[in-house]
């Protein structure tokens, strides 16, 4: 999710010439900037007569640009957006072409995986192409499993002994805090109720067949609350809201905790925690999340969109543009920008042939599992309408503390999906077994 | 002027009028002129405010009445708005928050910034070096500063570990906490405004104070106090405006967490206008505000009326 501001590509619409396509981005460092001009603006322009033309803006204030941009009929001619909720905006207040015809032209549904092709339908159209996509993971130090003799949990039972015994050896558990990043108490709802309730209990709640004051989801939520008071996650209450994420990282790479469930963008922020960058000899790596129930599928990986492009309405390159999307869908450029900079992988169909030897296995092990994933699972981020979604990470914090119970939680969640699901705010939604 | 009018009446009753008219019209054209230069010399400045306060400031009136999520359209939803925030939670909890920080910015601080004038007016020597080293932290970054006190109140290596007190992650200390940082940060520039003011009073109330025998906290309460009551009004004033809008600290240091134990009006009108969609909702939440600041500056000017309390 964090790593969705990153290499955000964006069109200058009608500021764009009538040879060029202003592009409009944000990066997260300068090394991710310097490898977008190189294999992508530079790349692209060489083979296209109507040609990209790069304008850096700040990722803090990226949206808002854009959106001030559009609302004066104006902004870029690919609008780069954090994912489905906002498309499904943007195509409401009429911002957007619908790329129907251009998928059809180009064979997206050949190239794009199907659940993330649903994902950027509005009223039976589509208007985002997803640039970016992520899942749930749990991070370990093979090293510290090694020493005490311990394998990745797979299930609930497995999960708790291991934490058992990691806080009996004086290690925390599960390295977890938000002391950064307030939202980030959501990826741990998000983990929690698709391994606990499945995938569809949440998408029958997310089509409003079931409410969220469920027992499945009033029992996630217990459990989790639960695993935070026994001090299993970030130390529990007391600390678990000063964690910093070099906190976590560093907690693992030392082997003070045995694991850290996150989201797969903390594939590129580790990498400075471990090995020679670090001046240590630890490693990483990372697993499925495990089944928090029985009765949950063993494959379940939740998907969420990272980012989506679409195009601008008052862009006069409609079909320009529609050839840059689906230029930069190609597999080897994609997996190339992988083992370069461990960039995001775009949710499109690769081959492990696709993958250039350079690049890291842990990561080709992890994008082709998400290939062949049959079950798919839903980011509160992603597939959660706004304000249901402020609700989770906060409302969490509160039963963390103590000042808030499973059932208010969910009763509280219930109130403030139901009109959000009545005023469409629910962002398209994959089939729970679209897979790929 | 009057020999001269005087002169001219026996010669024509009408034509004494003319030099004084003459004399007025030139009056009323020379004042119409400084006017007129004084507006061209304000204009850039209107004009900015016009762009940058007033415009958007009706733009947010107007929005406060809508469903405005941000994107796209607004629809006119009257003051549902506005009757949203009496039935909600968070906005109840952030403007709680809000109250006891302006208590306690009106407290701790001035009070701390009273005596630490105070004691200084007292001093002789090295006056310039204290003024300066009171002062650092105030045009420090708020974003420096709260890095600085992150690290420092850090349950992990700071003072946080040494006793064994999560400041920050606490809910019942991380309001207070990060109080205490702002306080760091504003009380030097208090001391500064309430020394420039108590250099200013009179020596000889001090002299004749004692003596008639007043000692140091007689001369401070029944001298120094009165004689700045106008400073002393100005900066509460601005303390309990200031203390509605404070947003930096907090969202740096906390982001109005844990659990919301640090939420104020303006971080949940960030989060509502930003990620929750809801920028009517945010409007009405600025506009309230704005009226508050309002209020808070009306009735101070009302005492001013009535009491002859100056700024």
């Amino acid at each position: 999710m964090s790593a969705a501001a990153g290499a955000l590509a964006a069109c200058g619409a009608g500021s764009g010439g009538a040879n060029s396509i202003a592009v409009w981005s944000a990066f997260d460092s300068n090394d991710d900037q310097k490898y977008f001009q190189t294999h992508t603006v530079d790349a692209y322009n060489t083979n296209h007569k109507v040609k990209l033309d790069l304008t850096v803006k700040p990722t803090s204030s990226f949206n808002q640009l854009l959106q001030t941009a559009l609302a004066s009929g104006r902004g870029p001619d690919i609008i780069g957006s954090d994912g489905p909720t906002i498309v499904v905006d943007y195509a409401n207040a009429g911002y957007l072409v619908p790329l129907d015809e251009y998928s059809k032209k180009f064979d997206w549904p050949a190239k794009i995986q199907s659940w993330a092709l649903e994902t950027g339908t509005s009223g039976g159209k589509l208007y985002g192409i997803p640039t970016s996509y992520e899942s749930m993971v749990m991070l370990y130090n093979p090293g510290t499993f090694a020493k005490y003799g311990w394998k990745p949990p797979t299930t609930r039972d497995e999960f708790e002994s291991l934490c058992t015994e990691a806080k009996g050896k004086g290690l925390s558990p599960v390295a977890a805090g938000n002391g950064e990043f307030r939202k980030a108490t959501e990826w741990h709802v998000t983990a929690m109720i698709n391994e606990y309730a499945g995938p569809d209990a949440v998408h029958q709640a997310l089509t409003g067949k079931v409410p969220w004051t469920d027992p499945v989801f009033v029992d996630a939520i217990a459990l989790l609350g639960s695993y935070f008071k026994k001090s299993w996650y970030g130390g529990g209450s007391q600390s678990y809201f000063t964690y910093k994420f070099a906190d976590l990282y560093t907690q693992l790479a030392a082997g003070k905790a045995a694991m850290m469930i996150t989201g797969s963008w903390a594939f590129t922020e580790i990498r400075p925690y471990f090995g020679k960058p670090a001046g240590n000899d630890a490693t990483w790596d990372w697993a499925p999340v495990p089944r928090f129930a029985d009765g949950v599928p063993d494959d379940v990986y939740v998907l969420a969109i990272g980012g989506d492009n679409s195009i601008n309405k008052k862009s006069k390159h409609h079909a320009d543009v529609a050839t840059f999307l689906d230029w930069s869908l190609d597999p080897k450029r994609a997996t190339a920008e992988v083992a370069a900079i461990n960039g995001q992988l775009p949710p499109i169909k690769v081959a492990p042939s696709d993958f250039p030897s350079s690049v890291d296995a842990r990561l080709k092990r992890f994008y082709l599992a998400l290939n062949a994933a049959k079950n798919v699972g839903y980011a509160t981020w992603s597939a959660f309408p706004p304000q249901t979604d402020t609700y989770i990470y906060q409302s969490m914090d509160k039963v963390i503390t103590g000042k808030m119970t499973p059932t208010d939680f969910c009763s509280g969640m219930q109130k403030v999906f139901a009109p959000e699901l009545k005023a469409g705010k629910v962002p398209p939604l994959a089939s729970p077994h679209s897979g790929s | 002027m009057a020999f001269s009018g005087g002169a001219t009446t026996t010669a024509d009753p009408v034509t004494p009028v003319f030099p004084a008219r003459r004399a007025d019209v030139g009056r009323r054209r020379a004042k119409r002129r400084r006017g007129l230069i004084a507006w061209l010399f304000m204009l850039p400045l209107v004009a900015v405010n016009l762009l940058v306060i007033a415009g958007p400031g009706v733009m947010s009136l107007y929005y406060s009445f809508t469903d405005w999520t941000g994107i796209g359209a607004a629809n006119f939803i009257g003051f549902d708005n506005y009757r949203k925030m009496f039935h909600d939670n968070a906005f109840g909890e952030a403007f709680l928050h809000n109250v006891w920080w302006t208590i306690f910015f009106l407290i701790i601080p001035m009070s701390m910034g009273l005596f630490g004038a105070f004691l200084l007016s007292r001093l002789r020597r090295f006056l310039t070096l204290f003024r300066v080293v009171y002062f650092i932290p105030y045009i420090v970054a708020s974003v420096v500063s709260a890095s600085i006190w992150q690290n420092l109140l850090s349950p992990e290596h700071g003072i946080g570990k040494l006793l064994g007190v999560n400041f920050l992650g606490n809910g019942s200390t991380a309001l207070a906490s990060v109080a205490v940082v702002n306080t760091w940060s504003w009380w030097g520039f208090l001391v500064i405004v309430f020394l420039a003011a108590m250099q200013a009073v009179n020596p000889s109330l001090y002299e004749a104070s004692a003596l008639d025998g007043a000692n140091s906290w007689q001369q401070f309460w029944h001298v120094t106090l009165p004689s700045i009551r106008p400073t002393l009004m100005f900066l509460g004033l601005m303390t309990i405006i200031w203390s509605f809008l404070v947003f930096d600290y907090i969202y740096i240091l906390t982001q109005g967490g844990p659990a919301g134990a640090t939420e104020v009006l303006s971080t949940l009108q960030y989060r509502d206008a930003f990620e929750n969609q809801q920028a009517g909702y945010a409007a009405s939440i600025g506009v309230v505000l704005a009226l508050i600041s309002g209020i808070v500056v009306g009735a101070y000017q009302m005492l001013r009326r009535r009491r002859g309390w100056e700024i």
